[in-house]
């Protein structure tokens, strides 16, 4: 055979395709490279349900501060009166509370003091303008 | 952050289709890290092609290798792409020392820059190497009286797809495999002591 200049990458993925081709072969070349192929696969299937979990905490964390921020915005562009019947709420939920306005009430702040159930609420009822 | 949408896609997937991808993953990274046989591992890092199947599934959900489902839809040739260049970036970074004097290894794209899917498999420059006359000689003599064997790993080299090679000798797709993974522990060999 005379001198032959071989395109690697096409014989990586051609090599790879008899992977895909027959679940034995896969498995066969798992063994060669030094793997048990049923612990590869539970190992994977065990990564991926994490990386699942994880993503799902790390969407519900950004959703409650959307929520919570929004709830802030709607404050901020209430009336005086709603303003106020906000405050009476939310003293009576949390006596301690520092501030005598709402000017400096945060996400953060607001989270310390109500839950979701009752942002949710609150939201609700400045929205149907219940709130005077 | 991944965008909801392919994350729901993903989450679509069942633990059985994860579980085949995340081993085909592996085994392509495993031919990557050694060209199909070309090459032996050298590098002082000895990362192995699970460690890269892990962290290119961890881009993928994390967003920073995103899937364009909807153009690309096959999430298998995405992920290949990005352990493509992940490899790359890591051969490139320790410094591969066994380098033979034929090899041809022209520049590869820098993986940052890198886009989705099978275009990325293709878009790099290829990386070419050099089986001499000599190589040859020492490969068919090593296959013996092997002749469908020697025919067969000649094919594939010629990039002839497996299942062609299959249809053309009118053998198993798995007597292929095995010609193939004779032929790839003779040029280990050969190439290991040129």
């Amino acid at each position: 055979m005379p001198e032959k200049k071989v395109d690697i990458d096409k014989l990586i993925d051609s090599y790879s395709e008899l992977a895909s081709s027959n679940p034995d072969i896969l498995n066969d070349m798992l063994k060669e490279q030094g793997y048990d192929p049923s612990i590869l696969e539970k190992r994977g299937i065990q990564k991926v349900r994490k990386l699942i979990f994880i993503q799902q905490v790390a969407f519900k964390k950004a959703n409650l501060i959307h929520l919570f921020n929004r709830a802030i915005e709607m404050v901020n562009a209430a009336s005086s009166d709603t303003r106020e019947a906000i405050l009476g709420i939310l003293k009576r939920k949390s006596p301690s509370l520092q501030f005598r306005n709402l000017e400096k009430l945060d996400e953060e702040n607001l989270r310390q003091i109500l839950t979701e159930t009752e942002v949710l609420e609150l939201i609700e009822k400045i929205e149907k303008g219940e709130l005077k | 952050m991944i965008d909801p949408e392919t994350f729901e896609r993903l989450k679509a997937i069942s633990d059985r289709e994860w579980g085949d991808i995340y081993k085909e993953l592996t085994a392509y990274a495993e031919h990557r890290l050694v060209k199909v046989g070309f090459e032996p591992r050298s590098e002082k890092d000895n990362v192995t092609g699970e460690d890269f199947a892990v962290q290119a599934i961890e881009k993928l959900f994390e967003g920073t290798r995103a899937w364009d489902f909807r153009r690309f839809p096959d999430l298998l040739i995405h992920l290949k792409g990005i352990v493509k260049s992940l490899i790359s970036n890591h051969l490139k970074s320790s410094a591969r020392s066994a380098v033979r004097k034929e090899k041809v290894t022209d520049e590869i794209g820098e993986p940052e820059k890198l886009k989705s899917a099978k275009h990325l498999l293709d878009e790099q420059t290829p990386e070419q190497i050099i089986i001499s006359e000599e190589n040859w000689k020492e490969i068919e003599a090593e296959f013996g009286d092997d002749e469908i064997g020697v025919l067969v790993f000649c094919e594939w080299v010629d990039e002839v797809p497996p299942r062609t090679i299959a249809s053309n000798y009118d053998i198993d797709i798995k007597d292929v495999y095995n010609a193939l993974k004779r032929g790839r522990r003779i040029i280990q060999k050969v190439f290991a002591e040129n």
